[in-house]
């Protein structure tokens, strides 16, 4: 019975990941958001989506990355975007589809903080930059890697 | 803000105890520390000429929220909870050209809706009784929302 035991378990850990399923959805945020700086028009287009089935691993972040070029890369966009920013959340029982039209304020007041897991800003060039979440804060980011200032700041 | 409520007015409310308490708050400050890393790099991109620097966007998930168990019984959730929109404006800028630190005067607005939508009611109405109140005073008997705004001025000092 122990080696039965044993080898499901081993079994189960052979067993490959499901594949991710990414699934756009809409929330109360703004889809387009306009400024205007340096006398330029600038565009931002914010975009959230669902993944289902999703495991913390480099497969899973390079199928994201796939899809977020393929998704970007249409000319979708006005000549003037400064930015697509992407939103990913993971699939869990308070962060799906059925909470989200029930409640979309939920993205806000509980994704956010709890099952958002990387967040892209797109140029129109193609490059971005991702930012890894975990509970809330960034863990990874591909942001350039300047030395880290530190701040003082102080009421005037 | 109890006053703002009862007088039905509507409008926009400010108030320098509340606009303290943000400033010293972990949230505000996290917040503001991370607009300065993305100004740092966007001054970096610019060959550190602020001229140059375009207007710095923040993501939606980085904004500043008073929802956490600290902020349920000290005031700022039920005063303020989540924010919809922050403004900071730059009004003064230095930098020394050699070690690229720098100094911003910033003027700082944040923003936020105080009032109940129908989602929010249907939400939280089993939380406490107070709730389901607020949304009748708010829709049935006049008390109308209004915008809270948190305003000061500080600066900024990249060291």
């Amino acid at each position: 019975m122990k080696y039965l035991i044993l080898l499901v378990i081993l079994f189960q850990s052979c067993r490959p990941p499901a594949q991710i399923i990414i699934t756009q959805f809409s929330t109360l945020n703004k889809v387009i958001d306009t400024s205007v700086s340096l006398g330029k028009e600038r565009i931002y287009y914010n975009k959230f989506f669902l993944v289902s089935n999703y495991a913390n691993s480099k497969k899973v972040e390079k199928e994201i990355d796939s899809f977020v070029v393929v998704f970007t890369s249409g000319n979708n966009y006005h000549a003037n975007t400064a930015e697509i920013r992407l939103y990913f959340y993971k699939e869990t029982s308070k962060t799906n589809l059925a909470v989200i039209k029930q409640n979309p304020r939920d993205i806000d007041r509980y994704s956010n903080e709890h099952d958002l897991i990387y967040y892209y800003a797109v140029k129109l060039d193609g490059t971005f930059e991702r930012e890894k979440y975990k509970q809330g804060e960034i863990i990874e980011n591909t942001a350039e890697q300047l030395p880290k200032p530190k701040f003082r700041i102080e009421p005037r | 803000m109890i006053s703002k409520l009862r007088n039905r007015e509507g409008g926009t409310y400010s108030n320098p105890s509340l606009s303290q308490q943000v400033f010293d708050s972990y949230q505000f400050q996290e917040f503001i520390i991370k607009f300065g890393v993305r100004l740092n790099i966007a001054l970096s991109n610019a060959n550190w000429n602020i001229d140059n620097v375009a207007e710095i966007k923040m993501p939606l998930s980085q904004r500043p929220k008073f929802n956490n168990l600290f902020n349920k019984f000290t005031g700022l959730q039920i005063l303020i909870n989540d924010t919809e929109e922050t403004i900071i404006e730059l009004t003064g800028f230095s930098i020394n050209p050699t070690t690229k630190k720098w100094i911003a005067s910033l003027n700082i607005i944040i923003k936020d809706h105080f009032g109940l939508d129908k989602g929010d009611a249907l939400k939280y109405q089993n939380n406490h009784v107070g709730f389901a109140a607020w949304w009748l005073l708010q829709h049935c008997r006049g008390y109308k929302p209004f915008e809270t705004q948190v305003k000061f001025k500080m600066n900024m000092v990249s060291n």
